[in-house]
């Protein structure tokens, strides 16, 4: 056996039995999944468990709002014939209303309606700005004689959905880039990061606002483009950060020594460690959007006209400072959401940003400020 | 320290650059911009393209257009297919063209040359109106030659600039007349000139020969008040700078330049740079006086809501951190936190309404900073706590209490300094969710600041006001960062050079 032969054996040995042991022994995971850590914060805290609680019922209401407001039954009989949703087929749908229904049926008709009997662009002329409880209006009408109510419900649909889409997109968007910056260093992490420093100086109200302005149609899509646009650097700079942090460890090295390809690095052992922060921004992203989302329905600016929105709701008891309903209802929904996404977020912030938790607390002596501050990619932990 | 600051401020030219880009690119892709409301391409529209400089390619301009270029081409349809469009563009190029569409008709065969030749004519009537033109049209083109052989020496940069100058200092109608005779050739001087000069009584004959030699509005007369001639000096400023390479050649090293200056971006940068960020398209005011007048106020709010917030923010957090985990602690937390959720314009209805009918109302600055402040005070609270509670920590802190140093002297002698440093630099990012906010309060209290003016200009699409409002703000948070990482690092000597990796290397 020549020494060339010799040397190929044991480097095919070890490369086997390295590839075993990368395979047997998972990277440390300092934090576990993000998933994980969020339902452990969810169960140790109450407040943070209400909060999302409170976020998941109104994202249920928003998707569900067909059901919950509109003036068609759920499931009738009517003249003999059972229809089942005729909400969502007005067309074909015989039964225009519930007066309409009532004046119509037949002795074995029967009907079942949404909880709120008014659809959210329905007008009734006959109460403007209703106080609640005033004609079936539970909530009162605002100056159109529209269901404040049924406006709510709709209202959580465009907030949520919004909230909702723009933070998978900008969590997305900032883990991709964050987690690039952060691996590769050099010119990548140079032009991302400018990018960020960009683009995080504009403020977002105000270029959604001109955007939305601008755009010839103006629509709820081209809201939550603009808001992501400017939302992922705070996701991609903690991401950043993050893997900055990571990379420092021994199993990076250890992948490294074995001669993975960086991309499976960063995908295998990199990202599912680094990920984590971002889900505190995406949660608090959320909140964000459903801000930036009420404050332009307030304004009245940037949204497609009637579109139910809890800003907009608001916006009118400018014209009426007395009617108080306009002020209390539309506000409340959005401090509860964005109380409760802000209760999430600290609960999950609690567990895994470092900077803002009470430091005397945890007896572990790593203050991570000191690692992030010099973690390089090059840099050793020890 | 100097060398910090210089640093930083090396640091902050490439985000200028991103920020001009972003702006730019929000000019050109948004498909709005130069169309009518129903997106059809109108004339005004046409106008409005030039406006915004649409007509230049967007980075570099192989090919860019001076009166040579404009008149030669609009010469050469005219002598092909005798284009009334061509016509009409060779006699608005004017006198600027004619020293390269006199010789150019020599090259042209006789029938071409007539033609080309009475396309002339309209400059020839505008610029002396006492010209005796021959009557027959075959004579046209001997005219012009003789025309030319009697003007060529008017038609240099050096006798024009020296007419304007004699006119704007002794005015006189001879003078004024001089002036006319080389049409749309003379723009660039009176331009030149008129930068320099300060009489109003003088800018306003300049302004008249504007509008004498080319037709458009707004005529100046020398009797109008000062404030309409400025008026007017905006408008015809703004004209000159999007159609300046109309009536001007160029030449040498201006090749060059022009290559990159006359493009989109080019002329978008250069803009920003001089201060000229356009006319308002709602009431023709320029963008630079209505930022002028609008964002102290602006400013203003914010940073007495910023003073506020800190004068409350930083003893809560000192307080609360010394108090951790007691009831006050306990309380305050929730109070804020519940501050810091409540969207800022439920906080300016319910001002609102507490302040109905008090003098407070009409002092819209007062009560706008004070909406910003309450939701500011809860964010930097939360972060000087947190900061508090890491210098508590520290050893210093454990030996001051140690020889016997009063719980006050260790708080505010050894903890405030250290602590305080992080909840300045907070302001730099949170400048931009304040300028947001002052928007609504602004909407809210009608106060007529940046936010207030914005909005309006959304109602009557003001395209030029809302692109720039998007610069400003982000060159105001640029700056705001800036300042707060150079406070920031003045207050820690530590902290220097690092700084500004530091904020991108952590939370």
């Amino acid at each position: 056996m020549t020494g060339a032969d010799r040397s190929s054996v044991i480097v095919d040995l070890s490369r086997r039995t390295m590839n075993q042991a990368a395979r047997l022994a998972m990277p440390v995971l300092p934090y576990a999944n993000a998933l994980r850590i969020t339902m452990s914060q969810l169960k140790r805290h109450a407040l943070a468990r209400a909060g999302a609680l409170a976020v998941v019922w109104l994202a249920m209401v928003g998707v569900f709002a067909d059901f919950l407001a509109s003036p068609a039954p759920l499931l009738c009989r009517f003249q003999g014939h059972v229809y089942v949703l005729p909400a969502l087929t007005p067309r074909t749908s015989p039964i225009r209303n519930r007066d309409h229904y009532q004046v119509e049926r037949t002795r074995e008709d029967w009907a079942i309606f949404p909880p709120v009997g008014f659809g959210p662009e329905d007008i009734d002329p006959k109460s403007v700005y209703a106080p609640p409880l005033e004609r079936d209006h539970l909530l009162g009408t605002d100056g159109q004689g529209r269901d404040v109510l049924s406006r709510i419900v709709y209202g959580a649909r465009t907030s949520i959905t919004a909230g909702f889409f723009g933070m998978l997109a900008f969590a997305g968007i900032g883990i991709v880039l964050g987690a690039l910056a952060g691996f590769f260093g050099g010119t990548t992490d140079a032009v991302i990061t400018r990018l960020m420093e960009t683009l995080s100086a504009i403020p977002s109200l105000v270029l959604v606002l001109v955007v939305q302005a601008l755009l010839p149609q103006a629509s709820t899509y081209t809201l939550v483009l603009t808001i992501v646009a400017t939302q992922w650097t705070d996701v991609a700079r903690l991401v950043r950060a993050e893997v900055h942090q990571v990379l420092a460890h021994e199993y990076v090295l250890a992948a490294r020594a074995l001669g993975l390809s960086s991309f499976r690095i960063l995908r295998r052992h990199v990202l599912p460690n680094a990920i984590a922060p971002a889900v505190v921004a995406g949660t608090v992203g959320v909140a964000t959007i459903v801000l930036i989302e009420s404050s332009l329905g307030f304004l009245r600016v940037g949204l497609p006209k009637d579109t139910a929105s809890w800003g907009e709701i608001l916006s009118q008891c400018r014209a009426r400072p007395d009617a108080w309903w306009l002020i209390v209802f539309p506000g409340l929904c959005v401090f509860v959401t964005v109380v409760s996404l802000n209760l999430v977020g600290e609960a999950l912030r609690d567990a895994l940003d470092p900077r803002l938790r009470d430091a005397s607390e945890s007896t572990a002596p790593p203050p991570r400020e000191v690692d992030r501050e010099s973690a390089l990619p090059t840099a050793a932990s020890s | 320290m100097l060398g910090y600051v210089f640093r930083r401020l090396v640091w902050s030219i490439p985000t200028l650059f991103g920020i001009s880009l972003l702006a730019f690119v929000l000019t050109s892709i948004l498909p709005v911009v130069g169309y009518g409301q129903d997106n059809t391409r109108t004339a005004v529209g046409e106008d409005q393209r030039r406006k915004l400089f649409l007509d230049l390619p967007r980075f570099i301009n192989t090919n860019p257009l001076d009166a040579r270029a404009r008149s030669l081409r609009a010469a050469h349809q005219i002598a092909t297919d005798d284009a009334p469009s061509a016509r009409t563009e060779i006699s608005r190029v004017g006198g600027a063209g004619l020293p390269h569409v006199i010789p150019y008709l020599d090259q042209l065969t006789l029938a071409e040359r007539v033609r080309v030749a009475s396309a002339l004519v309209p400059i020839a009537l505008r610029s002396d109106p006492s010209l005796h033109l021959p009557q027959e049209a075959n004579e046209l083109p001997g005219f012009w030659a003789r025309y030319w052989d009697d003007h060529i020496l008017d038609f240099t940069p050096v006798a024009i600039e020296r007419a304007v100058k004699r006119y704007t200092t002794y005015e006189g109608e001879e003078r004024r007349r001089a002036i006319l005779a080389v049409d749309t050739y003379a723009l660039d001087a009176i331009f030149r000139v008129l930068y320099e000069t300060v009489d109003p009584l003088a800018r306003a004959r300049l302004l008249a020969l504007c509008g004498d030699i080319t037709g458009l509005a707004p005529h100046v007369s020398e009797h109008d008040d000062t404030t309409t001639v400025e008026l007017a000096a905006g408008i015809w400023r703004e004209w000159w700078y999007v159609h300046r390479s109309d009536f001007i050649t160029y030449s040498g090293t201006d090749r060059a330049i022009v290559v990159v200056s006359e493009t989109r971006y080019g002329k978008w940068v250069s803009r920003v740079f001089s201060g000229e960020l356009g006319v308002s398209s709602r009431d023709g005011e320029a963008i630079a006086t209505k930022l002028a007048r609008y964002a102290p106020v602006t400013l203003s709010a914010i940073g007495l809501a910023l003073l506020l917030s800190y004068l409350l923010a930083v003893p809560l957090g000192l307080l609360t951190a010394y108090r951790k985990g007691e009831r006050v602690d306990f309380v305050s937390a929730g109070v804020l936190f519940a501050m810091y959720s409540v969207p800022i314009f439920v906080y300016c209805e319910f001002l609102r309404h507490v302040f109905a009918g008090s003098l407070l109302v009409h002092s819209g600055v007062l009560l706008s900073a004070f909406a910003m402040a309450i939701a500011m005070t809860a964010l930097l609270s939360r972060y000087q706590r947190a900061s508090v509670l890491d210098v508590l920590r520290q050893d210093y802190v454990r030996t001051a209490v140690a020889k016997g140093a009063s719980p006050w002297r260790v708080l505010v002698v050894h903890v405030l300094r250290n602590a305080v440093i992080p909840t300045i630099s907070v302001i730099g990012t949170q400048f931009p969710s304040l300028l947001g906010s002052a928007f609504v309060v602004e909407e809210i209290f009608r106060v007529h600041g940046l936010g207030y003016e914005t909005l309006r200009a959304v109602e009557a699409h003001d395209v030029p006001w809302l692109v720039a409002i998007v610069t400003v703000t982000a060159l105001i948070t640029t700056l705001a960062l800036l300042v707060s990482d150079i406070a920031a690092a003045i207050l820690n000597p530590r902290l220097k050079a690092r700084a500004i990796w530091a904020r991108w290397g952590r939370v």
